[in-house]
């Protein structure tokens, strides 16, 4: 599926790159560590992180042949937000789990750590500043549909009429994504997805405004 | 709100249905399993390590969030266990079926570990019914008078899950067990290949399950 995003700020690559996991493989961009716990001294820690290592067996009819051994890691969601920012894509859930690599797994002083993306999850699996031409992206005051525009120029109100996005990436990283199309609490999604905007729009007058799709 | 369809092969799949629900989001816990687990090393690193959160207090109920290795689940809950292939099963207990049972802290969970729905029923809720041999549509038939090609209209019919005698054998929901539309119909025709060598008298019933 295709869908349309906005990205304020100059690092529209950058952010975007970490956001997408071209081939099915994300770029592994932060440490973290692997085996933590909240305090050992008490008889059930209040949380702890565990992983289970998996061997992909190629007889298996689910495993491609080029499957290489991965982890599924869960750590505290709490924990992840404190090492990752508020920008981080995690769920509303206390755990939060992915898949790593083997190879993105090693020891540092004594100490595992698996290299995650920079947000934890990524968005999709391709992003392009291509936006089709049936979709429209951003309304400028002056009332033009263009794929990129500036604080200054934008007109909210009806760049959300002809095309509400489902991911807004502010300087910092996403602060909006949601994908459900309607499931869920749609009155909820839109008024976030306002709310979130309009702190964005109080950047400098000349921070881009760069309208994207990405696929998922 | 929807439903999807389940098909029941046999007197024991009603009770497995219970099993396998969540009436207001409280599964029903039955089989205890070891909370905090540690794997043996592999390649210098350990094959697996349990996690879990113990969540603050919500309307009055204290939930444990837990990750535990399938290859534990699965010794413990047979093969019918509902896990991923991903390494871990993750899954929510109340506080209260947290418990240290001869020092080992154990989490009470359901029969199957997943549940698939917080409600179900017999009673049709769509025209998606089982066709027999003789051409009428029923919610229920037996296995003799099945016509399963007819019964799994692949577009329109075919069931999200199907549970035999010993527990679910397939849950669409669950998706990412099936990695492509071929790898869900192989399993799908393997369990229904299986089912349909049981005694011509047992009695096969929908079942429609609320998203």
């Amino acid at each position: 599926m295709h869908y349309n995003g906005w990205v304020f700020g100059h690092e529209v690559d950058r952010l975007m790159d970490s956001l997408t996991h071209p081939f099915g493989y994300s770029q592994p961009e932060v440490m973290i560590p692997m085996e933590i716990i909240s305090d050992e001294s008490v008889e059930l820690p209040m949380w702890r992180s565990g992983w289970a290592l998996v061997h992909p067996d190629p007889s298996v009819p689910i495993w491609s042949p080029d499957e290489q051994d991965f982890l599924t890691i869960t750590w505290p969601t709490a924990v992840l937000r404190d090492l990752l920012g508020p920008c981080a894509l995690l769920g509303k859930g206390h755990t939060e789990s992915a898949g790593v690599a083997r190879k993105h797994v090693v020891e540092i002083d004594g100490q595992w750590y698996a290299a995650v993306p920079r947000f934890f999850h990524t968005v999709g699996d391709h992003w392009s500043r291509i936006i089709a031409s049936d979709r429209p992206a951003l309304v400028t005051i002056s009332g033009q549909e263009v794929a990129t525009t500036t604080v200054a120029d934008m007109d909210l109100d009806a760049s959300f009429k002809v095309g509400g996005p489902s991911l807004i990436v502010g300087p910092e990283g996403p602060v909006y994504h949601d994908i459900s199309w309607g499931f869920g609490d749609k009155e909820d999604s839109i008024a976030r997805r306002r709310a979130v905007t309009e702190v964005l729009m109080t950047l400098p007058g000349d921070t881009p405004v760069t309208a994207i799709d990405f696929h998922t | 709100m929807g439903f999807y369809r389940a098909w029941l092969f046999g007197e024991q799949a009603i009770d497995h249905m219970d099993a396998m629900t969540a009436p207001d989001g409280y599964p029903r816990a039955e089989v205890w399993l070891p909370l905090d687990v540690v794997g043996t090393l592999d390649d210098g690193l350990k094959q697996w390590r349990s996690a879990w959160v113990q969540c603050p207090p919500e309307n009055g109920q204290v939930w444990i969030e837990f990750g535990l290795p399938t290859p534990l689940i699965t010794e413990y809950l047979g093969p019918r266990a509902l896990i991923s292939d991903f390494g871990m099963g993750h899954g929510k207990a109340l506080r209260s079926n947290v418990r240290k049972r001869e020092g080992t802290w154990m989490v009470k969970v359901p029969r199957f570990f997943e549940t698939v729905t917080k409600f179900w029923t017999t009673e049709p809720q769509d025209d998606a019914l089982l066709s027999t041999t003789n051409g009428q549509k029923t919610a229920a038939t037996t296995v003799g008078t099945l016509d399963v090609e007819v019964s799994r209209d692949r577009f329109r019919n075919e069931p999200e899950l199907i549970v035999g005698p010993d527990g679910p054998m397939v849950f669409g929901p669950l998706d990412y067990r099936y990695r492509s539309t071929l790898d869900w119909e192989k399993r799908l025709d393997a369990a229904l290949h299986s089912l349909l060598q049981m005694p011509s008298t047992t009695p096969v019933t929908t079942a429609w399950c609320r998203f």
